[in-house]
């Protein structure tokens, strides 16, 4: 029964908040938007990491492959990807000297900007997760809790 | 009030300002003299609100507002003249407080007849609104909950995407189909956005979708755990029995504004301009009384779209029109059988049926030839057409119909040539 309480309480709090916070992420743009946003940073990134060297185009390529969708339900409800492929790439191609500087710096501009796509596809999806999440765990609650006292009201008369 | 400046000693009007605006703020902000006199041209209430004390108001905003990565500051001349395009935009006091009215009147809900507004503070964002499109609409939702425009979290959801050539098997360019075109009613009428999810709309749907809406039942399963098919979503054991290993196609669907003609799948082109300018060509023509037939060039004469019957493809059996009109199954229409077929054709819609006969019966009384409306509607014009959407709507055309023959062998002269017709002309009919 706390359970159910303290759950509900969430999805008060919750339902009262993110969908704000929903609407303000989005910006008009919708999940499919975004989505081809990072692909289109993606398309970029391909050509314009052409002229770089092998060792800085590894990190890229490994960025192209990632799915903006992985990561399981805790980086899901979190938002936290320590393993972002773009993430990494820009870490190492900041630091790195080995390629042209003009053709780093624009890979590296890129690679921000899907990093930013990333960041608000992933933020939607987090809100969404939260606010999804509330329904599987507090609906079977609420019935398991319905038929325990159902159980409970009848063994009592049972037992009367 | 009055804004009046000095100029060469005299006082130079300069403009009004309605009730509910302000003055006064060029100095407070940018330090500079006051450059400009204000009188009140009425009788007026106004407030006070002194220098220091409003400055202390920003300040305690940027106070609060600290912690949120801000612009940067425009200088005093760019928040001037920002401001004074915002007075110059205000014709009334409403202005001044009404731009979320604005944006709501802007997305056209003062012309609207059907209107979707979300509230984007209460939606939780589940789909489940274009769930249920689907599930009204024979699996096909006309809605994109999240497209659209958004003001002060008011979201106004924007019609499907447009047609595109690759939505009608390759057979419609691009090129027909302008912007424009989606903004016109059947009728020529102007339509509005909002109205336009009603328009004409292909989407990625498989090639049994009105089907697999009758199969779609949305599960106790679906109800109490979220998983299995829901709302509008036909099971995947029956989309598998279905497709096989087939991918979904993408398909033109029918929509509201058309699902009543039973005699071609006219999902598309109907709001055409290039139509609309025909079908208004031959209604001049008819005014006139001329003799006029349209020629090749005409997009009247060439109608591309599927189901319009292009002459360049006069024997393909037209898609999504039911089997016993196609004139392939053998079948031949008989003008006594003719109402038993318009039953079993819209069975299920009885009140597509009821009008169907309530047709039947018109032209039985004011042509005898006509007594079978299939092999009438076979060449029945883009204007009929919309002349018979009057009818479903509960208009009375017989009033046109009768004595107005010349009249309509003119249509006939000037209408397209459907497809249909060279089918059952191939067959006898």
């Amino acid at each position: 029964m706390m359970l159910v309480i303290l759950s509900g309480l969430y999805g008060v709090i919750v339902y009262a908040t993110l969908p704000q916070a929903l609407s303000n992420n989005r910006e008009q743009m919708t999940q499919m938007q975004m989505l081809e946003a990072i692909r289109a940073f993606d398309r970029q990134l391909h050509s314009a990491a052409q002229p770089l060297t092998a060792a800085d185009t590894a990190p890229v390529l490994a960025a192209l492959d990632e799915d903006p969708f992985a990561g399981g339900i805790g980086a899901r409800l979190s938002g936290r990807y320590p393993d972002c492929a773009t993430a990494a790439a820009l870490r190492t191609l900041s630091l790195s000297n080995g390629s042209d500087g003009g053709a780093r710096e624009k890979v590296v501009g890129l690679l921000k900007q899907k990093q930013a796509a990333l960041r608000r596809l992933r933020q939607h999806l987090r809100i969404r997760g939260l606010l999804e999440i509330w329904l599987y765990v507090h609906v079977p609650l609420t019935f398991a809790l319905i038929a325990a006292l159902s159980a409970h009201i009848i063994s009592v008369f049972f037992y009367w | 009030m009055v804004v009046e400046k000095d100029i060469g000693g005299k006082p130079i009007f300069l403009r009004y300002l309605p009730a509910g605006s302000f003055f006064g703020e060029m100095a407070v902000l940018s330090g500079a003299p006051r450059n400009a006199t204000v009188k009140a041209a009425v009788a007026s209430e106004v407030i006070r609100l002194k220098g220091e004390q409003f400055k202390a108001m920003l300040g305690a905003s940027g106070r609060r507002c600290a912690r949120r990565p801000r612009p940067r500051s425009p200088n005093a001349p760019q928040m001037n003249s920002f401001i004074e395009s915002r007075k110059a935009s205000y014709s009334c006091a409403v202005d001044l407080y009404s731009d979320t009215a604005s944006f709501i009147m802007k997305e056209g809900l003062g012309e609207a007849t059907d209107a979707l507004l979300i509230d984007e503070n209460l939606c939780v964002g589940c789909d489940n609104c274009e769930k249920a499109c689907a599930d009204s609409h024979e699996g096909l939702s006309r809605l994109d909950r999240e497209a659209g425009k958004t003001f002060a979290h008011l979201h106004v959801p924007d019609e499907l995407p447009p047609l595109r050539a690759s939505a009608l098997h390759g057979r419609l360019p691009a090129e027909r189909h302008p912007p424009r075109s989606r903004r016109r009613s059947v009728h020529g009428a102007r339509l509005h956005r909002l109205r336009q999810l009603h328009a004409q709309l292909p989407l990625w749907r498989d090639p049994h979708g009105s089907r697999a809406a009758a199969e779609s039942r949305a599960s106790l399963r679906w109800l109490l755990t979220g998983f299995g098919p829901g709302l509008g979503e036909p099971s995947p054991k029956w989309t598998k029995k279905q497709l096989g290993d087939e991918k979904p196609k993408k398909i033109a669907v029918k929509c509201d504004m058309c699902k009543a003609y039973r005699a071609a799948p006219r999902a598309c082109g109907r709001a055409r301009p290039a139509r609309r300018s025909a079908s208004r060509r031959r209604s001049s023509c008819r005014s006139r009384g001329s003799k006029r037939t349209p020629t090749d060039g005409e997009p009247v004469s060439a109608p591309p779209v599927e189901g319009h019957a292009g002459r360049a493809r006069p024997r393909a059996a037209p898609r999504g029109l039911p089997a016993v009109m196609r004139g392939s199954a053998g079948r031949r229409f008989r003008a006594g059988s003719a109402c038993s077929i318009i039953v079993e054709l819209c069975a299920g819609r009885r009140d597509a049926a009821a009008q169907w006969r309530q047709l039947v019966r018109l032209y039985a009384r004011h042509d005898r030839r006509g007594a079978d409306p299939l092999a009438h509607r076979a060449r029945l014009s883009q204007a009929q057409d919309d002349q018979r959407s009057l009818v479903l709507e509960g208009v009375d055309v017989g009033a046109r119909l009768s004595g107005s023959e010349p009249d309509r062998r003119r249509y006939l002269a000037h209408g397209v040539p459907a497809r249909l017709e060279r089918a059952h002309a191939s067959h006898g009919c």
